[in-house]
């Protein structure tokens, strides 16, 4: 993400256009930028591109970040400058892509001649040095060709962020109107497979009094359990599941896309099938994950948690089937949220065990990797209890 | 196993030979297809060589091969001559991550290098010619399809061929004729021609013909040279749709049925009266197969309730279903969702796809009631009872569903209720694929398809409670699909005595090739050589680059050839003549000391005598 520092009547502030044509994660990217407004103590404007520009994240304002939305002749400048650093950005990152795929081609065409057996043994020496010496440039230069890596640790804090009164009032409309029930206590779910594991999980939060309300992109069919309404078979406005998402007392979620928009909304997050946990590692304190189970697909064999998080597992994920989480892990999963979000959960020795070693070998990832931790901090969420027992 | 006689060793030699077959595949895996034709072939007294152009062991398919060779003396398996450059090693070739170091560049006149450079061009105009098909209106939706034709070419020929494609039908025609032409311009193959009058046959067979960039129709040309007739086994129904096209029309085309019929002569140009319709052979074991158990034994062995009755999900491959685990298990849980005793009831059976079985690993069925996967992943379908085990599998389900396999032809031909659900993850291989509309077919299809799993569950619990309307659609299907001469009539025969009648006929007459192709092929090898060049699918600029660093690297040789050629010749002689002129120095010296030595005496003896003289004088 291109974040533009400029100023407004001599007040500074920080420009950036997040969005779908960026080719970065809208949330994380909103999030990024206010938490950087916030520490750095300026104002914050937002460019949203055309394809992203109705999203209802977009409305969402704060009291201790001042957002300027700059109409006319400055509105245009600041969208000039953004652009210009933003092409040259990505001009760089081309420029060493290139380089990369230069240096990756001379390798290629010196080993042809390195397995030339008319030239003399001496020089095929030399060539593969030199050979070795462009591969080792192209990696260098694919390095340089890295997203930029997240502000972890900006973003382990709430945003408090909060709706406009007429955002607000439409999603008050549309929950009437979709039988959501806005005074009790919510717990937001979006799931799309094996909704059945959900069952014991939506039994218990029922009866402990909550609204189970599904939201999201549609898909994996309805769910049809009592106590719980689903969005999901309904046409309704974005802003009902912003509304629903910023009123949960927390949300029971499957995508990135979702965890990542609960940073926004400062909502408690458990991630459920994960497959990949350097991906999905909670940033916030209030958050939890669960791993699907990785299973070789050449032999058959289950990694262990703590296996799943080897080099080998990661880099080719495509090697590997996930096993979703059964019922009675997912039900164990959600009364530990529920523990979190009652302010009565404490780490155990083994998740911050899990939490220590995920630090460890995330620091191993190529350095053009995203998900490597930030200075050592890759999140203060935990894997689930039920899973993390078994971590040695 | 049928109703034509068994091939035995003993009683073949007491036939005399009625003809010479060869039968080009491209591996063994497609000897599945004609295993009893090929036996009924031989009892009927044809020699048969079966030639492989790969020899491939995927899923004990080499096993498959050396069985059939044992079945009959008159049956014979080998190795077709080897391509100065197959396919496989065109496409390995365009690997763009690999790092593996080169052989020595040949030089420009070397034979090999230049049957090289016409293979590579060869099999980038087939290429082409398969992409450009999936342009036809017929193929609008067939999304998928096209984007796998396309990864087979080398990346500068798509936006080519995509921007004359759209154009309008008459520049793909246009460009189909000039492809056509350019493919004709590969000079004959002197290893094929040399391998067909070798083993002399009547009749050369070659199946599947088809495949992406196939180099199988340099078997019919050599065989137009040489004289001898051809026909093209169309092997599996999904063949003449979803592959590459024929692309030089052999004397005959071998295929099951009227719709496949009608693809031959509308898709790929093929004239009907050339058209050859006998039923699919490999399907007639299916009709006469009984049971290898009781249905307590068979629920016994794969953990089902034998009291229950239970359906049978089939697997289908990667192409069709490269995830389809998630979507199984969505399928289990809104049949168990279903409010119905029926449904309660059921039993379930996954039987993965032998070819995708791997991902079914992940399939967690622990906290699954009378839910099964059978047989287990790994299992080797080589296996003596793995098809028998399958048609068990088919035979005591109640029914069948899957989302699009051959497997449900099979359970049409077993009498069963066979179901499918259009799924958005499998629109590329439903709605996406033209044989698919086979199975679906408001006439003559035997699949009952469903838009929404709900929709799916009713249609499934509806053919279980009541399967009579699902088995007269199998049988109308299989009276159209599988056995167009009736229900009763085995195709196997059929197949067998429309062999031996071509095999009869008399041999087309010898086709050289004309003279202008013998004219312009010199000069075209420029051609060959730039399409041998571009296979390698790199950026252009390296191309551009490359004898730049060539020379760089030979003017490199140049110090390196001198200091070598030093040290072996130069270096040696100077040093020999140095050692040479430091020894007469040496030994020149010694000599001299040794003279100067024995000289010293007399001249010290006569300086001696001179100065007593001289003192004596002076006294």
């Amino acid at each position: 993400m291109t974040i533009v520092e400029s100023h407004v009547d001599g007040h500074p502030i920080l420009v950036s256009c997040p969005g779908v044509s960026t080719g970065g994660s809208i949330p994380l990217d909103v999030a990024e930028l206010l938490a950087r407004a916030r520490q750095r103590g300026v104002a914050v404007c937002l460019l949203p591109d055309s394809i992203a520009a109705d999203h209802p994240l977009f409305a969402l304002r704060s009291e201790r970040i001042v957002r300027v939305d700059p109409a006319g002749a400055r509105g245009r400048w600041l969208r000039a400058r953004w652009w210009i650093s933003a092409v040259l950005a990505r001009a760089v990152i081309r420029a060493n892509a290139s380089a990369a795929v230069f240096w990756r081609e001379i390798y290629r065409e010196l080993r042809r001649h390195i397995g030339d057996e008319r030239l003399p043994y001496a020089l095929r020496t030399r060539l593969r040095t030199i050979a070795d010496r462009s591969m080792e440039r192209s990696t260098h230069a694919t390095g340089r060709v890295s997203p930029d890596i997240r502000a972890r640790r900006l973003l382990r804090e709430p945003l408090n962020l909060r709706m406009p009164a007429s955002l607000e009032r439409t999603a008050r409309d549309e929950a009437t109107r979709c039988g959501v029930s806005l005074d009790r206590p919510i717990v937001a779910l979006e799931f799309r497979s094996r909704l059945e594991s959900l069952g014991p999980a939506i039994d218990r939060l029922v009866r402990d009094g909550y609204a189970v309300v599904r939201i999201g992109p549609p898909g994996g069919g309805p769910l049809d359990l009592a106590g719980v309404v689903d969005l999901t078979t309904t046409e309704h406005a974005d802003a009902l599941d912003l509304n629903i998402l910023m009123r949960a007392k927390c949300l029971v979620c499957e995508s990135p896309t979702a965890q990542q928009i609960a940073y926004l909304t400062d909502t408690p997050c458990i991630r459920l099938n994960v497959v990949d946990p350097y991906e999905a590692y909670p940033l916030r304190a209030d958050g939890l994950f669960t791993l699907a189970t990785p299973v070789e697909l050449n032999t058959g064999r289950e990694l262990s948690v703590e296996e799943g998080l080897a080099p080998e597992h990661v880099r080719h994920l495509d090697r590997f089937a996930h096993r979703p989480n059964r019922s009675s892990d997912v039900l164990a999963a959600v009364e530990e949220m529920l523990e979190i979000v009652n302010g009565a959960h404490v780490d155990t020795v083994r998740q911050a065990r899990y939490r220590a070693r995920i630090v460890e070998t995330a620091q191993t990832l190529p350095s053009n990797d995203h998900r490597r931790p930030d200075d050592g901090f890759i999140g203060d969420g935990r894997l689930a209890r039920v899973q993390a027992d078994h971590v040695s | 196993m049928g109703d034509w006689p068994a091939c035995r060793p003993t009683t073949c030699h007491e036939i005399e030979t009625v003809s010479r077959i060869l039968f080009v595949m491209l591996h063994p895996g497609f000897v599945r297809y004609y295993d009893d034709a090929l036996q009924a072939l031989a009892a009927a007294g044809h020699q048969i060589h079966v030639a492989f152009e790969v020899s491939r062991t995927k899923l004990g398919e080499d096993v498959t091969a050396q069985r059939l060779a044992s079945m009959s003396d008159r049956i014979t398996c080998g190795p077709a001559p080897t391509r100065a450059e197959s396919v496989r090693t065109f496409l390995a070739r365009s690997d763009r991550t690999a790092t593996r170091s080169g052989g020595a560049a040949r030089r420009w006149r070397d034979p090999e290098a230049r049957a090289e450079a016409w293979e590579s061009f060869g099999t980038t105009v087939r290429l082409a010619l398969d992409y450009l098909r999936y342009f036809e209106p017929a193929f609008e939706h067939a999304t998928a399809l096209r984007a796998r034709a396309e990864k087979r070419l080398p990346r500068v020929y798509p936006p080519m061929v995509r921007g004359v494609a759209r154009m309008g039908s008459a520049a793909r025609a246009a460009l189909s004729r000039l492809l056509l032409q350019l493919e004709s311009l590969a000079p004959p193959n002197a290893a094929i021609d040399a391998f067909i009058r070798e083993q002399a046959p009547d009749l050369l067979l070659v199946t599947p013909l088809i495949e992406l960039g196939s180099q199988q129709v340099d078997y019919i040309k050599s065989a137009r040279r040489v004289g001898v007739r051809t026909a093209l086994c169309v092997a599996s129904w999904d063949n003449l749709t979803s592959k590459g096209l024929i692309r030089v029309v052999p004397d005959r085309v071998i295929v099951w049925n009227e719709q496949q019929k009608s693809e031959a002569v509308t898709l790929h140009g093929v004239a009907p009266e050339q058209v050859m319709v006998t039923g699919a052979q490999l399907f007639d074991k299916w009709f006469t197969a009984t049971p290898s158990r009781t249905r307590e034994s068979f629920c016994r062995r794969v953990g089902l309730d034998s009291d229950r009755p239970f359906v049978l999900y089939v697997g289908s491959s990667m192409f069709i279903a490269p995830d389809e685990v998630p979507f199984a298990e969505r399928w289990l849980s809104s049949l168990r969702r279903a409010e119905s005793s029926t449904s309660a009831r059921l039993g379930v059976l996954f039987r993965p796809h032998p070819a995708n079985a791997d991902q079914w690993r992940a399939l967690d069925l622990a906290s699954e009631e009378g839910v099964a996967l059978w047989p287990p992943i790994g299992t080797d379908p080589t296996a003596a009872d793995f098809r028998s085990d399958f048609f068990d599998s088919l035979f005591y389900s109640a029914a069948i569903v899957g989302i699009n396999t051959s497997a449900q032809i099979e359970a049409a031909i077993v009498g069963r209720p066979v179901l499918t659900i259009r799924a958005s993850e499998f629109a590329h291989a439903q709605q996406g694929t033209l044989h698919f509309r086979h199975l679906v077919g408001a006439q003559d299809g035997c699949v009952i398809e469903a838009h929404t799993l709900d929709e799916h569950v009713g249609q499934l619990l509806a053919a279980v409670g009541d399967p009579a309307p699902s088995i007269e659609r199998d049988r109308r299907f299989v009276a159209s699909f599988i056995r167009p001469r009736g229900v009763d009539v085995p195709a196997v025969p059929v197949f067998v005595e429309s062999i031996s009648a071509l095999a009869r006929e008399r041999p087309p007459a010898v086709r050289p090739e004309s003279w202008w192709l013998r004219a312009t092929r010199p000069p075209a090898i420029v051609l060959a050589r730039l399409a041998h060049v571009l296979a390698e699918d790199r950026p252009l600029w390296i191309l551009a680059l490359r004898p730049v660093i060539t020379a760089a690297v030979w003017i490199a040789w140049i110090p390196f050839r001198i200091a070598g050629a030093w040290h072996d010749h130069g270096y040696l002689r100077v040093k020999r003549l140095l050692r040479a002129t430091q020894r007469a120095w040496y030994e020149s010296t010694q000599v001299l000391r040794h003279r100067a030595h024995r000289a010293r005496k007399p001249i010290l003896s006569l300086v001696r005598s001179a100065a007593r003289r001289l003192a004596g004088k002076n006294a």
